[in-house]
């Protein structure tokens, strides 16, 4: 838990990095290779939950700072340097997930294809029906719409507090709270099949 | 005891670590004896359980170093002048009091006097941010300040640096004198400055004290913490003139002191008109006295002139915190405050709404009572739909029908998840519009053919009118093709309000003389007495080539008003052939459709139809 909790964005801008983000704006770009230091695996981790697969959160990270670089004069402090960068990090995620043209869909299709998928679990193997339902909750993920997504992602994955989502997304804490809780009732929708048949495991073992 | 509907919203809420323990008790006293919503508590646990299996990031895989290195080179490659300027889906939003208190700070330091203030800057807190003041004044303000600031601490739970240095402190004697004097400067320059004070007053009033503690020696001494001192004072006349001069220099740190004295109501307006003037520094102590049912009013007031979006928000937190909620007498007048935060207020309802905190006849009464409520619900929904839960906003849609959402109420209706939902929403649009959406929904196979038909055919029960205008649609744009279809649907509808859309059908020569034909006996079966003349006038518009129409009109005139009304129509006739005609319309009614039987009258009408259009020009 300790992990999560330091991978939180603070609101606070200690005194040490309120220096860096200055001594970066001025030009030094020691101070902002130590910021970049400072949050590159948080900026990793939220990008590796947004878009499911190490390389391209790694490239998306690195593009990140370069934006956040690029554009320091429009950082004024009003947030920490770290809430700025994820809002930046998931600006492009969005984009990447629109550039992969995984966008949202009508009708239940993750959950059509959970079925099919489910209807395979029935097998010996709980092993596989859990690999396949995994691979389902990513289809799912990715299914959703985009500000639904992001949210779930920075408050269930990523465990923030929904006044921190609500800063990172640009919506009020009540949006927030209204995306999240849209977004467990769409998987809960989707994934139906699966959850029910779970149930009827249980009950055979 | 506890109804499923409160149980569903709890394990919702408990998924999400925000249930309270008496709540989390309750839920499982429910639990124990509710199959369903143990199941759905069940299917909820499970699917936190798959989320806790989703694949970790390989931080042991990041090489930081080549992080840095990577956009150094990026930077480099990149120069900013080439670079395009980023743009955020997200605007850089106030955070709230910390940019707000520095705002405020720097105004106080703008209209002080100068020279006492070294530093004054903001800091961004966990929970909002928090003013510190680092103060080097010369004499004898330091001591003020230091003493002032120690005092109204409380107000703020603020510590001031100072505090920590050696300073002498000032004496409570001398403390008292200062705010004596400013207590009557204050009292002296609002004087008959009543709530209701334009801004120009208030701002002249503020000078008039600044002016007059510059000459009293006291620049260097900070009015505002004073102000809020004394808005406590038992002198009425000098908490009021505090409370008007906080309106105009306060800051963050001074609404939490109005906010206080809301309780009195003879300082209660004066506080509420400064609360308002604070604008967005406001709102934290305003949300507060929502709570007290004496306050609640004023602060409601308070809330709607400053308005937008964290105004209606506080109100919404209020509402939307249920342990505090129940307890409220006056929850209702607070929902009821909802539309007077027009759109904001109607996004907070549909949100409410979504979580169970309003029930759906009050989120109908909120709309109702919003002026231009139509036009604010078709703009949130063209905007921001995705911010609401369907289901909500689809019975809010239905409810004000704008027709900015048509397009999105039809795209719902095509999602199989929200079918049903999006279907009765758009049954309840007026308009040809929605009729024409509804058909084509159901005519391309986008919905399910039986939802779509017994929706479709809801629709075409109740406007003839509309009915009819789709039917010279589709023939004045020729598209015949289409005709057919909906022929098939007004059939099938069984409604009597789908005759004249029928009719209009049987009236157009760019159809099939089938459908045509087909049109007319439909129009016999569904059609009532107020159909009668129509049939008339397209009889009497047929030729001897229609007469197998003129036969299917007689035949519908015999359905739907009988044999004598039926005969009217062909004018006088000699009793014989009266007879014979009679007979035969009773035939053909009591075999159906029988076209053998349909020919024959068709024959026997040949005299008493007009000649053909080409027959006439040709004599």
């Amino acid at each position: 838990m300790e992990h999560v909790l330091e991978r939180r964005p603070r609101g606070r801008i200690t005194k040490v990095e309120e220096d860096l983000v200055e001594r970066a704006s001025a030009g030094e770009q020691a101070a902002f290779d130590e910021l970049v230091r400072r949050h590159f695996a948080r900026v990793y981790g939220l990008l590796f939950r947004l878009v499911g697969n190490h390389e391209d959160a790694e490239d998306l990270a690195q593009e990140s700072f370069v934006r956040a670089h690029r554009s320091l004069a429009l950082f004024r402090g009003q947030s920490s340097f770290a809430t700025w960068v994820w809002r930046i990090a998931l600006h492009l995620a969005q984009d990447h997930h629109r550039r992969r043209g995984v966008g949202p869909v009508v009708g239940p299709l993750v959950g059509d294809e959970l079925v099919r998928g489910g209807a395979r679990t029935h097998g010996p193997s709980d092993e596989v029906a859990g690999r396949e339902l995994k691979a389902g909750l990513e289809r799912a993920l990715e299914r959703l719409p985009e500000r639904l997504r992001s949210a779930l992602v920075l408050r269930v994955f990523e465990g923030l507090e929904y006044e921190q989502v609500a800063r990172i997304t640009g919506v009020t804490q009540q949006t927030a709270r209204t995306h999240v809780m849209k977004a467990r009732r769409q998987l809960a929708r989707w994934l139906e099949p699966w959850l029910d048949r779970s149930d009827e495991r249980e009950e055979r073992r | 005891m506890t109804s499923c509907r409160l149980a569903k919203r709890w394990i919702e809420r408990a998924a999400d670590g925000e249930l309270s323990l008496e709540h989390e008790l309750r839920l499982e006293q429910h639990l124990a004896h509710c199959a369903a919503c143990s199941s759905t508590r069940d299917r909820q646990q499970r699917l936190e359980e798959l989320f806790a299996t989703r694949t970790e990031p390989r931080y042991e895989q990041l090489d930081i170093e080549g992080a840095v290195a990577g956009v150094q080179a990026a930077i480099a490659a990149r120069p900013v002048d080439a670079a395009p300027p980023l743009r955020l889906n997200y605007p850089l939003r106030s955070v709230g009091l910390g940019a707000a208190a520095a705002a405020a700070a720097a105004l106080w330091l703008l209209t002080r006097p100068s020279n006492d203030v070294e530093q004054l800057r903001d800091s961004e807190g966990e929970s909002g941010g928090e003013l510190t003041q680092a103060v080097a004044p010369p004499e004898p303000s330091p001591d003020a300040v230091a003493q002032i600031d120690a005092d109204t601490s409380d107000l703020a739970g603020h510590t001031n640096a100072l505090t920590q240095q050696s300073v002498e402190r000032l004496q409570p004697e001398r403390l008292a004198s200062v705010r004596s004097s400013v207590g009557g400067w204050l009292a002296e320059s609002f004087s008959a400055l009543q709530p209701s004070a334009s801004d120009a007053q208030l701002s002249s009033a503020s000078e008039r004290l600044e002016e007059r503690a510059l000459l009293g020696g006291a620049a260097d001494w900070p009015l505002v913490r004073l102000a809020e001192q004394l808005l406590q004072h038992e002198d009425e006349q000098r908490a009021r003139a505090a409370a008007l001069y906080l309106g105009q220099r306060g800051d963050a740190l001074s609404a939490r002191g109005l906010g206080r004295v809301l309780r009195h109501e003879s300082i209660a307006p004066f506080a509420l008109r400064s609360l308002i003037a604070l604008g967005e520094d406001g709102i934290d102590a305003l949300a507060e006295a929502l709570l007290e049912p004496r306050q609640c009013a004023g602060a409601l007031d308070a809330l709607v002139a400053i308005g937008g979006e964290s105004a209606a928000s506080a109100l919404e937190t209020v509402l939307a915190d249920s342990e505090r909620f129940v307890e409220l007498e006056h929850a209702e007048q607070l929902r009821r405050a909802l539309p007077r935060f027009g759109e904001h207020g109607l996004a907070s309802a549909l949100r409410l709404a979504a979580r169970d905190e309003l029930s759906r006849s009050e989120l109908r009464a909120a709309c109702d009572a919003l002026p231009q409520a139509a036009d604010v619900l078709g703009m949130l929904v063209q905007e921001r739909a995705q911010d609401f839960e369907e289901g909500v906003l689809l019975d809010a849609v239905a409810h004000l029908r704008p027709a900015a959402a048509l397009p999105w109420v039809e795209e719902r209706a095509q999602d199989r998840a929200t079918e049903a939902e999006g279907l009765a929403c758009l049954e309840q649009f007026e308009g040809l519009e929605a009729l024409r959406s509804s058909w084509r929904l159901l005519d391309s196979g986008r919905v399910s053919p039986r939802c779509g038909r017994d929706s479709l055919h809801a629709m075409l029960a109740r406007d003839p009118e509309r009915n009819k205008a789709l039917s010279s649609e589709l023939l004045a744009k020729d598209q015949c093709e289409l005709a057919e279809g909906w022929l098939e649907v007004l059939i099938e509808s069984g409604a009597s309000a789908s005759a004249p859309a029928l009719l209009e059908l049987a009236r157009s020569a760019a159809l099939a003389k089938d459908l045509r034909l087909l049109a007319v006996l439909a129009c016999g079966e569904l059609g009532t007495l107020e159909h009668v003349e129509q049939l008339r006038a397209g009889y009497a518009q047929l030729d001897v080539d229609d007469r197998r129409l003129a036969a299917a009109h007689l035949v519908a005139l015999y359905e739907i008003a009988g044999e004598e009304p039926a005969l009217d129509t062909l004018g006088s006739l000699a009793p014989r052939e009266s007879s014979r005609l009679g007979a035969l319309l009773r035939q053909v009614a009591a075999r159906g459709e029988s076209s053998v039987s349909l020919l024959r009258l068709a024959r026997e009408l040949t005299p008493h139809l007009r000649p053909t259009t080409s027959s006439r020009s040709h004599s």
